[in-house]
C-alpha cells in the first residue's frame, strides 16, 4: 500500500521518538519524475550511507524504516484497525488481540514432552510470526529425560 | 572457468542463498514492529495508547531489531544479492497473500 510522507513520519515518530522529513523527503525524491515505479532509484543500502553522512546515525535509523515499510516488512495494520486503550479494536470481540501473540509455553513436567521427546506448537493466530510448523525442543526433551528418570 | 572453478562458485552461491534467506527469515520472524505497532497507536487521540515509545522495555526491543537489520543489511553489502528485495519477497510470503502490492504514488 502506498504511503504518503505523513504516514511515514507518523511511523517514526511512534517508533523511534523523531522524525526528520528531510528523510522522507530525500528517499522520495525521485516520485517527480518516476511516480509510481520511483522505489527503484533511492531505496538502497547506499542511500543509508548518504543520508547518515548528511544528517547522522538517527537519520540513517529512520531512513531504514522508511526502507522497511515501503518493503512492506514494517506494516501498519490496516485489516485489523487499531487497538483502543481499552484493550480492544473497534468492532471487533476482545479475544482478537488477547489471542493474537500468545505463543504456548511446556511446563516443566509436561507430560507431552517426556511421551513423545517433542511438542507440536500450533501455529498462532495472525501467522508467521512466530514458531510456525514442528519445532523439536531439545531443552524440553533434557527436561522431560530428566522428569521421567526422577 | 575450469570445472572445479565452476563448481566451487556454484556450492558458493548455493551457500550464500541459504545463509541469506535463513538471517533474513529469522529477522523477519523476529519482526517486533507487527505486534507493538497496533498498540502503540490510540484509536482516538483522547484514548492513551496501550503501550508509548517511552516504556524502556519497548525502546529497547525496536531499537535492536533495527539495530539487528541494519547490521544484517550492512554485513552483506558485498554479496552479490539484493538483501532488500529479498526480505520484501521473504516477508510477502510470511504474510500470506493478503498482504496489498506497493504500487502507489508515495
Amino acid at each position: 500500500m502506498a504511503r504518503s510522507r505523513k504516514e511515514h513520519q507518523e511511523i517514526s515518530r511512534l517508533l523511534l521518538g523523531y522524525s526528520d522529513p528531510r528523510v522522507h523527503s530525500l528517499m522520495d525524491w525521485h516520485v517527480r519524475f518516476l511516480g509510481p515505479g520511483h522505489r527503484i532509484a533511492g531505496h538502497s543500502l547506499q542511500m543509508l550511507d548518504a543520508i547518515e553522512m548528511l544528517l547522522g546515525p538517527d537519520a540513517r535509523r529512520e531512513a531504514l524504516l522508511h526502507l522497511l515499510v515501503d518493503a512492506r516488512i514494517v506494516r501498519m495494520n490496516e485489516s485489523a484497525g487499531r487497538v483502543t486503550s481499552r484493550g480492544f479494536r473497534p468492532g471487533q470481540p476482545a479475544k482478537s488481540v488477547a489471542h493474537t501473540e500468545l505463543v504456548p509455553v511446556v511446563h516443566v513436567g509436561d507430560d507431552r514432552v517426556a511421551r513423545e521427546g517433542s511438542v507440536r506448537i500450533p501455529r498462532p493466530a495472525r501467522g508467521g510470526q512466530a514458531a510456525s510448523g514442528q519445532m523439536t525442543l531439545f531443552v524440553g526433551e533434557m527436561v522431560g529425560s530428566w522428569w521421567s528418570r526422577k | 572457468m575450469e570445472p572445479n572453478e565452476k563448481d566451487r562458485a556454484i556450492q558458493t552461491g548455493i551457500a550464500l542463498d541459504t545463509y541469506v534467506s535463513q538471517s533474513l527469515s529469522l529477522l523477519l520472524k523476529l519482526n517486533p514492529v507487527e505486534t507493538l505497532l497496533p498498540m502503540m497507536q490510540s484509536a482516538n487521540k483522547s484514548e492513551t495508547p496501550l503501550l508509548s515509545r517511552e516504556d524502556a522495555r519497548v525502546k529497547g526491543i525496536i531499537d535492536s531489531w533495527l539495530t539487528m537489520f541494519d547490521e544484517a543489511l550492512k554485513a552483506g553489502r558485498t554479496a552479490p544479492a539484493d538483501l532488500l528485495g529479498r526480505a520484501a519477497t521473504l516477508a510477502r510470503e510470511l504474510n500470506g497473500p493478503k498482504s496489498e502490492g506497493t504500487s502507489g504514488n508515495q
